[in-house]
């Protein structure tokens, strides 16, 4: 698992950089670089297009920090929705650049939607595979920002069970999205 | 689909993402991003 889920993130960037403090974006680019590039990666490979989209979603992490509610998710997951968006987006604006016939608005904003939803629901049907305490566990961790240990104590399973859950949950969701892909 | 479904969907995909992903970010690009720091000035 990544250092992202291995431990709860106990200071919120993203409160400071909605206030403009300009050390927290420098902080929030080292904690979140790594993330926002490896999903880049995965939407574009290795293409130079990967680069400029990872600047792209940081400007609009800057611009949508102020609507971070950790209420609805913990901050990593927010910085990847905010990224993946931006990079759907991308993506569809430089297919349709390729296009003969451009969209008009309206349908080229319902595609967006539409691929918003593809992606989204890819995600969510690799969830719905997972055995329930492998997803329970994955939820915990990536949504709540909660460490092995947290889960262990929330849940009632020893450390030893949630780990194991991680690990496995983790290669069944890689192997289930490398399918549907 | 309801909005509602679709923010929860976008929720789970950004999670699995978090859960999955774990590159680091080339360090010309992280410097090209970062804001340039003033060098303190220092006498000859």
């Amino acid at each position: 698992m990544g250092t992202l889920l291995d431990a709860s993130v106990a200071e919120n960037l993203l409160f400071r950089v909605a206030s403009g403090d300009p050390d927290a974006t420098r902080a929030c680019i080292d904690r979140y670089g790594g993330l926002v590039w490896g999903i880049a990666r995965r939407f574009f490979g290795v293409n130079p297009d990967a680069e400029d989209a990872v600047q792209e979603a940081f400007l609009d992490l800057w611009r949508s920090a102020g609507r971070y509610d950790p209420n609805m998710s913990s901050e990593p997951v927010f910085v990847a929705l905010i990224a993946r968006r931006r990079f759907i987006d991308r993506r569809r604006r430089t297919q349709r650049r390729l296009d003969t016939e451009p969209l008009a608005p309206e349908a080229a904003g319902m595609a967006v939607s539409a691929d918003r939803v593809a992606e989204a629901n890819l995600a969510s049907r690799a969830l719905d595979q997972l055995r329930p305490e492998q997803r329970q566990v994955l939820l915990l961790a990536a949504c709540h920002g909660m460490s092995h240990e947290e889960i262990a104590q929330a849940t009632g399973m020893p450390i030893g069970t949630v780990k194991t859950h991680a690990r496995r949950g983790l290669a069944a969701v890689r192997e289930i999205l490398s399918l549907g892909r | 689909m309801t909005q509602d479904e679709i923010y929860a969907m976008e929720i789970a995909a950004a999670a699995l993402s978090v859960a999955t992903v774990g590159d680091a970010m080339p360090p010309a690009l992280r410097a090209r991003m970062l804001p340039a720091r003033r060098r303190p000035r220092t006498r000859a």
